[in-house]
């Protein structure tokens, strides 16, 4: 809903504070989209002429065939990047649309993400943050195309216009952008350009095909998993069976003259067995005996942790938001509804298990792998391989689905590769299983909240209280920062502290909108933040459309409020069932995988309501961004 | 040795005959399209045809294969023209199209099988592939295209 009715109930600059959240709190570096995108477009070495192409930025590349490249700095993961962000530049460049191609972006500043200072795929964010950034690059070389037609037509630029991937003057005159790549490079790129008037976009706003989706029907994309190189082994771990435990001595007596196995090696992640082919790889790995040291997790149980959490969410937390008197409030309401939600630790499970493909020389390092985080994977890479940054590649694949698991702080997936590159002193390719991938953690965390809320006899929302208890995602990541000046991480009470609705009846109707939103309801928040022992981390999926766990209690318990104000007052009964039918929440408040597992007055009534809401809400689930 | 054809190509195999067709047809015969998902039949992203049939590579020993015919996504037409694929395209199925091989495959064997199903005919053949990014609606809007194609005499 944000997405599409934006502007409308809630302010872009709320908007922005709200997608900024919801990335896990990346909040480095913030800026507005659009500043300074001109300056970061400029490629480091300024146009670069060759043969046949103009690169007049870092991210385009028109061939003198016509063929528009364009470098996309966002990974493609199923949400449309690849097509999204090369629309926002050739919108501007008027290229001819048959014409244009992506490119991944190699590992480089000029790629960072203009809101969050890295160069990475997360938070629902790449078309905004992209927008102006690819409109100013396409701009920037449709003007210096346009320039370079004038000057050879000895006339003011200002006179011609630009078509499909040509510049025209008058009725007559037309060259192509192919045959003006030569004299457009010989240019210097424009301080300044003009943006288009939307009402005039072509391609934006208009549903276009995926440029990706032929290769993705006959085997042809290519996926991290499916990179070969040449002399390149393959690599399976035998990983901890339970969180944090360390190999304490393995057996490889049998595994070791098992076919086509090379090498058996300790890495940090656990026993490596290296192969020629996964399978031999796989089997070896299995034939090994591993002893572990169990560590401090291993008498952890989820039920347990469960319990305790319901003991936490008696006592007060840190106060996150406190808005007027919610207790007052909610005790002279005239109807009150209270709901628990658990919700348990989720595997991402992308369809494409994790793998890297790395091949590690003396003085290089190459990197294949489906990664959300580039900057911080070629770090992390360069650090285990001894070499600085700039020594190596990252080289952006297809990848099998994200949902934040490939946005990994530690570059889990990354480093453990170099590891084994480093034993395997070949190219090699490290294969999690579907088990290792599931078992491997980095789960989005589990948490229990409890939201209790009171709306007054005309249906407004009045009180709003709410209580979480969770494990930190920041805590113990370099993004620890973010908790800076906090009790609490701001990636663990998403909705809570950043509530986007001033009162939520008010977002349900739009005949009284206005007069709602004067409504102040009472707000009061605190959370239990507990300190992990284990790493948990951020989701994203088009089933929970929000990656933290509070959030999706905060737009079940919405629901259920307004459908509470539907059902007493029947103008707004009518509103919400209508804006409910017409997939009024884009599907982003979907709330099916919740656990309700408590409930108040009144009883009977909520309950209904809640499981009507369900089915409405999920059938308009879709990507965004 | 093991021999067998591969998208109408012979090929001849010195392989342990209980290696999953699955990483031979993608490490030895070094066509990727037939993805790895779970390795236990579960995903059906590994999906390919022997001898017509929808087979979960995964699970499959190649010897399985032995003598027999194999299809895979690359062999369903690499010009993008079996009736399927167009469909796929115009309905703009994929979204980060790891499972989309499988898909195909699967939907290829139901089409042959009832050149007009129905939508509980396209849920129950294709209940055993899955698509992390829901790409379900899609898949069977693009099944009735594909259908409507063939019944109408496109190219089969």
């Amino acid at each position: 809903m944000i997405g599409r009715k934006m502007g409308k109930g809630i302010e872009r600059r709320d908007f922005l504070k709200v997608s900024v959240a919801a990335s896990g709190g990346l909040l480095i570096g913030f800026q507005f989209p659009g500043i300074n995108t001109l300056a970061a477009a400029k490629s480091a070495t300024g146009p670069k002429a060759s043969a046949d192409t103009f690169e007049p930025n870092a991210f385009v590349r028109i061939g003198s065939d016509e063929r528009v490249t364009v470098i996309v700095n966002h990974s493609e993961m199923g949400q449309g990047v690849y097509t999204s962000l090369p629309m926002l530049l050739a919108e501007e460049l008027d290229a001819d649309w048959t014409k244009v191609g992506f490119a991944p972006a190699p590992v480089d500043p000029k790629y960072n993400h203009p809101a969050f200072g890295l160069q990475m795929t997360g938070g629902s964010s790449s078309v905004w943050s992209g927008l102006e950034q690819f409109r100013q690059a396409g701009a920037a070389a449709r003007s210096m195309l346009v320039a370079a037609a004038a000057q050879q037509w000895n006339i003011d630029a200002a006179t011609c216009r630009t078509e499909s991937g040509a510049v025209f003057h008058g009725s007559d005159r037309k060259l192509t952008y192919g045959q003006l790549v030569d004299a457009a490079a010989k240019l210097t790129p424009p301080a300044h350009v003009q943006l288009k008037d939307p009402k005039t976009f072509k391609l934006i706003g208009k549903p276009i095909k995926r440029l990706d989706t032929p290769e993705k029907l006959n085997g042809g994309a290519v996926f991290g998993i499916d990179v070969k190189l040449p002399g390149m082994l393959t690599a399976v771990i035998a990983r901890p069976p339970i969180f944090g435990a360390k190999m304490r001595a393995f057996d490889d007596s049998r595994a070791r003259s098992m076919p086509g196995v090379k090498k058996i090696v300790a890495v940090p992640a656990g026993v490596a067995v290296i192969a020629d082919s996964f399978w031999q790889a796989k089997t070896a790995r299995d034939a090994l005996h591993v002893e572990w040291d169990e560590g401090s997790m291993q008498n952890f149980n989820t039920s347990e942790m469960m319990l305790d959490f319901r003991e936490r969410a008696k006592t007060t937390g840190t106060s996150v938001r406190k808005e007027g008197d919610a207790a007052t409030a909610l005790a002279g309401a005239a109807r009150k509804i209270e709901a628990v939600y658990e919700v348990p630790y989720l595997s991402h499970l992308m369809m494409e298990p994790l793998n890297c493909v790395v091949d590690l020389r003396a003085d290089s390092c190459e990197v294949w792998t489906g990664s959300q985080f580039q900057t911080i994977d070629r770090a992390n890479a360069a650090k285990v391989a001894g070499l600085p940054n700039e020594k190596v590649q990252l080289h952006t694949t297809f990848l099998g689905g994200g949902f934040g698991r490939r946005a990994n702080p530690q570059s889990d997936f990354v480093v453990e590769a170099v590891h084994v590159a480093k034993a395997a002193g070949a190219p090699v390719k490290v294969i999690w299983t579907r088990e290792d991938d599931m078992h491997g953690g980095w789960y989005r965390p589990a948490f229990l909240h409890a939201i209790e809320g009171g709306i007054d006899a005309s249906g407004n929302a009045v009180s709003w209280r709410s209580r979480s208890v969770g494990q930190s995602i920041m805590a113990g990541t370099p993004f620890v920062a973010m908790m800076k000046g906090k009790d609490y991480d701001p990636a663990s009470v998403e909705g809570i502290d950043d509530l986007a609705y001033a009162s939520p009846i008010s977002r349900l109707s739009r005949t009284s909108r206005r007069s709602m939103c004067r409504c102040s309801g009472c707000v009061l928040s605190d959370t239990h933040t507990l300190r992990s022992r284990w790493n948990v981390s951020w989701m994203n999926s088009p089933h929970w459309r929000k990656r933290i766990p509070t959030s999706s209690g905060v737009h079940s318990f919405t629901s259920s409020l307004d459908i509470l104000a539907c059902s007493i007052w029947p103008r707004r009964k009518r509103d919400g069932a209508n804006l409910c039918r017409r997939g009024w929440g884009g599907g982003s408040r979907c709330i099916s995988p919740l656990k309700v597992t408590r409930r108040m007055s009144p009883r009977s009534r909520s309950q209904m309501v809640e499981f009507a809401c369900i089915a409405w809400y999920a059938p308009s689930i879709a990507g965004s961004t | 040795m093991i021999g067998f054809s591969v998208n109408g190509k012979r090929v001849d195999l010195d392989v342990d005959p209980s290696t999953p067709l699955l990483w031979v047809i993608r490490e030895q015969l070094e066509l990727t399209g037939t993805k790895y998902g779970c390795g236990m039949a579960q995903c059906g992203a590994c999906t390919v045809h022997i001898n017509g049939e929808a087979v979960r590579s995964c699970v499959a020993p190649v010897s399985r294969a032995s003598g027999k015919s194999v299809t895979t996504i690359e062999g369903l037409s690499p010009d993008l023209s079996n009736p399927l694929q167009r469909a796929w395209l115009e309905e703009d199925v994929p979204q980060c199209g790891y499972c989309q091989s499988g898909q195909l495959m699967s939907a290829a064997v139901l089409l042959r099988e009832k050149p007009k199903p129905t939508d509980e005919d396209i849920d129950a053949a294709m209940t055993g592939n899955i698509c992390r990014c829901g790409t379900y609606p899609r898949i069977r809007r693009a099944i009735h295209r594909a259908a409507e194609m063939v019944a109408k005499g496109g190219a089969r």
